[in-house]
This record gives C-alpha cells, structure tokens and sequence, in this order.
C-alpha cells in the first residue's frame, strides 16, 4: 500500500536526483556571489532570533515559578493549634517581575552597510528585574469563646512616614524661610 | 488587569468555623507578556458560630492606614504652611 508522500513523488524521481537537479540549476543560473552572502547573513539572523525566542520561553517559564511564590494560598498561613486555640498568621504578599529581549544590527550609514557582514555589527541582548515581599498584617486567633483578629502594627514604617512627613513640613518652612 | 475576590477552605475551631477572604490584584501590561504584577492580601474572614450566627470580620491593614494617614497630613501642612506664608 501506498503512503500519501510517495503518491506526491513522480515515479522516477528519487530525492538524490532531486537535489542534484536543484544544485545543477544554482549551478547554471547567473546568480553573483553577494547573493548566496545575503542569504548566510539571513540564515544567521533568523538563527539568532530563533535562539532569543528560546530564551524568552525559558524567560516566561522561570516567571511562572517566580509568580507562583506569590499566589493567593501564601496570604494566610498554615494553622498553628495551641491547645483549643488556632492561630493563622495573615499577609500581604506582592510579586512583580519584567524582562525583555531584543536582538539588531548597525546600518545607519553606508561605510557601515559595507561592514554589515562581519558579525561585529549584529547582535542580541536582554536583561530583567524583579522583586518580592511580604508583609504581616494580622493575626487570626480562633478560640472557643470566638475568632478575633489582631492587627500586626509595623512601627518602623510609621517611624520612616513620620520622618518623611517632618521632612515635608520643615523643607517648606524652610524654603519659605530662605525666601523672605 | 484583573481583580477578584479569593475564598480560602473552612477552618474550624472548636464550634466556630470560619472562611478567610483574599483580594486578588493581578496586572500585566496588554501589548507583552514581558512584566506581570501581583498584590494579595487579606480581606475578611465570615465567621458561622452556629446556624443562622454569621459574622463579617474585615482584616484592618492597621500599618497601611496610619502610613497613609502620616504621609498625608504632612502634605496637607506643607501646603497649608505654603499658602499661610506666601500671603504674609
């Protein structure tokens, strides 16, 4: 029985022959040599874009990961049993991540065009950051007289506002001070 | 940009059950995958003590409140000591 490529093959054509005949009229047809350059120095792109295109998978992947740290069940943590008491510690949980990828060439003026082919002129680069924390906001204390929530009070940040407050008030003072 | 409100499992405690609330915020820019953001954080528990005993308990973010507050109030009196002193 016949498979649908052989029905697609005449029958006296083999895939030998076939590329012979395709080498056979490169051979023959007037093509100069800056095509077949042109043609490498594509190949080469593509081939560089095909790379960063790995790379933006393995990129997309690892921020997957990254994310998950920071997914919805991290905000209240695991019950601690104390007795008939169950506390559950709760949070506040932010993630945020960017990367980017980008891959050129140089031809902006024509002693450059010239110089295009040398690989000195092409190429690909990419970077990335991101950041993550966490923050206790409250403490979930279950018991059997009823379940209440304390709040976690973080008295260095309110220390750090405050001094950021002052700092507002008196650079005020000040400027108006210095400008009578 | 997606925002939603996330239900935890029932958790029991002598004879009071209670569910905790999570809000969601999740944001990534619509042109590229290249940057996401998500903000989590705890929203309110519902309390059962019994049949017909349900009772909403918000989390306060007691820290974020009092930061904002701060920040604000030496902003309103930078402005407030600016006019005041401009006119004189």
């Amino acid at each position: 029985m016949m498979n649908e490529d052989d029905e697609l093959l005449p029958d006296d054509a083999s895939g030998e022959e076939e590329e012979e005949d395709i080498v056979e009229y490169f051979d023959d047809a007037d093509i100069d040599e800056d095509f077949f350059d042109e043609m490498d120095y594509v190949n080469e792109f593509d081939e560089l874009e095909d790379e960063v295109q790995s790379s933006l998978e393995i990129v997309d992947a690892n921020l997957d990961k990254f994310l998950s740290v920071s997914s919805v069940q991290a905000v209240y943590g695991e019950p601690i049993e104390h007795g008939n008491t169950v506390i559950i510690p709760a949070a506040e949980v932010l993630s945020g991540m960017g990367f980017g990828i980008g891959v050129g060439s140089s031809s902006s003026t024509e002693e450059e065009e010239e110089e295009e082919e040398s690989e000195a002129n092409r190429g690909g680069g990419g970077g990335g950051g991101g950041y993550a924390f966490s923050r206790p906001v409250a403490v979930i204390i279950a018991s059997p007289e009823g379940v209440r929530v304390e709040p976690v009070v973080d008295v260095t940040k309110l220390a750090l506002a405050g001094l950021t407050a002052a700092g507002m008030v008196f650079g005020t003072l000040y400027r108006m001070m210095r400008g009578r | 940009m997606r925002t939603e409100t996330w239900a935890g499992e029932m958790i029991k405690a002598g004879n009071t059950e209670f569910v905790p609330f999570a809000k969601v915020f999740q944001f990534s820019l619509p042109f590229t995958k290249n940057f996401r953001l998500i903000w989590n954080r705890p929203a309110a528990l519902m309390v059962y003590n019994g049949p017909n005993n349900e009772r909403y308990v918000p989390i306060v973010d007691v820290t974020r409140r009092w930061q904002v507050g701060i920040l604000l109030a030496g902003f309103v009196v930078s402005m407030l000591l600016w006019v005041g002193l401009r006119k004189r």
